[in-house]
């Protein structure tokens, strides 16, 4: 019985978790952080797992193929942004400024500061 | 924080899984562990119920905390013709509270522009409303659009030989003077 009703426990845990992500880093964008249109194709795509899993309970392979689809909707987000992770993680950031920045005086490279940064969380 | 990893591990076995179960031609009739058949009855009324009062649950706790992400409104009364930081700083022992009118704080900026208070700082969301405020009476300063006078504003927290200090900061005056302005000095 586990085993039949594997299909839906990883559509209905992936768009769980993968919908839960992209909620809260909408919920960011309203306290002004960058946000993504693919943010909420992604949801979408979320959403559309979520009813995968729920028709995999009856038609597992019509369900694989809505799955599919909803996990491609998924990746429009998931894959830029894993991607730009990537390179940020081992350096290879492209910049529009290379070559054209330079700090010339060093007096403002850096600067001790007067007061330690604080995040406050909200309450 | 592992959810954008967990996410992202579940996605990549969701979409292989969906893929290889979508392209493969599996024998009709033939179990295995990659191809389920539909599971029985009783067992998909007792998943889908409980799907439901999950997702539901979820739903529910979405909106409660999005209700409670709210804080009263705040009008702040700023000096007729004042250009420049107006600078609110909370938890100020000694310092007044900020009082309440039509279930709004009311910050009445002094003409210096700081502003002290041993109120605590409020977080949510809310409409704020500004006033220019004077002896003939109050006129209300646009906060959005392109005739805003209301720029930059931010709050956070500050330690410093007097300790921790919450404040507030906005700028009051044309985009043109917000753009030209130097921050101001706590």
């Amino acid at each position: 019985m586990i085993v039949d009703m594997l299909p839906f426990f990883l559509y209905f845990v992936a768009s769980m978790t993968t919908g839960v992500h992209v909620c809260i880093l909408l919920a960011l964008a309203a306290h002004g952080a960058p946000s993504n249109p693919l943010e909420l194709v992604s949801l979408l795509g979320s959403l559309c797992l979520l009813i995968a899993a729920y028709v995999s309970l009856f038609k597992p392979y019509a369900a694989a193929r809505l799955a599919l689809i909803a996990c491609l909707a998924i990746w429009c987000f998931y894959g830029p942004a894993v991607a730009k992770s990537v390179r940020t993680k081992f350096g290879k950031q492209s910049s529009v400024l290379s070559g054209q920045l330079r700090i010339t005086h060093p007096e403002v490279s850096w600067a001790q500061a007067t007061m330690p940064f604080v995040c406050s969380e909200p309450k | 924080m592992m959810l954008p990893y967990v996410a992202t591990a579940l996605l990549v076995l969701a979409t292989l899984y969906s893929a290889i179960v979508s392209f493969s031609n599996a024998e009709p009739g033939k179990r295995t562990w990659m191809f389920p058949a539909a599971p029985k009855r009783s067992a998909r009324i007792v998943v889908g119920a409980l799907t439901l009062v999950l997702v539901t649950a979820f739903a529910l706790w979405l909106s409660v905390s999005a209700r409670n992400s709210t804080r009263p409104a705040s009008r702040f009364l700023i000096p007729e013709g004042y250009t420049g930081w107006v600078r609110i700083e909370f938890e100020v022992q000694g310092a007044p509270p900020l009082p309440m009118e039509g279930g709004q704080y009311i910050l009445k900026i002094p003409p210096d522009g700081k502003l002290q208070t041993s109120s605590g700082q409020q977080y949510g969301w809310a409409k704020d409303h500004y006033y220019y405020y004077s002896a003939q009476g109050t006129r209300p300063l646009p906060d959005s659009g392109s005739a805003a006078l209301i720029w930059g504003k931010i709050n956070g927290e500050g330690s410093g030989a007097a300790g921790k200090k919450k404040y507030e900061e906005l700028f009051v005056g044309t985009e043109d003077q917000f753009k030209n302005q130097v921050p101001m000095k706590p």
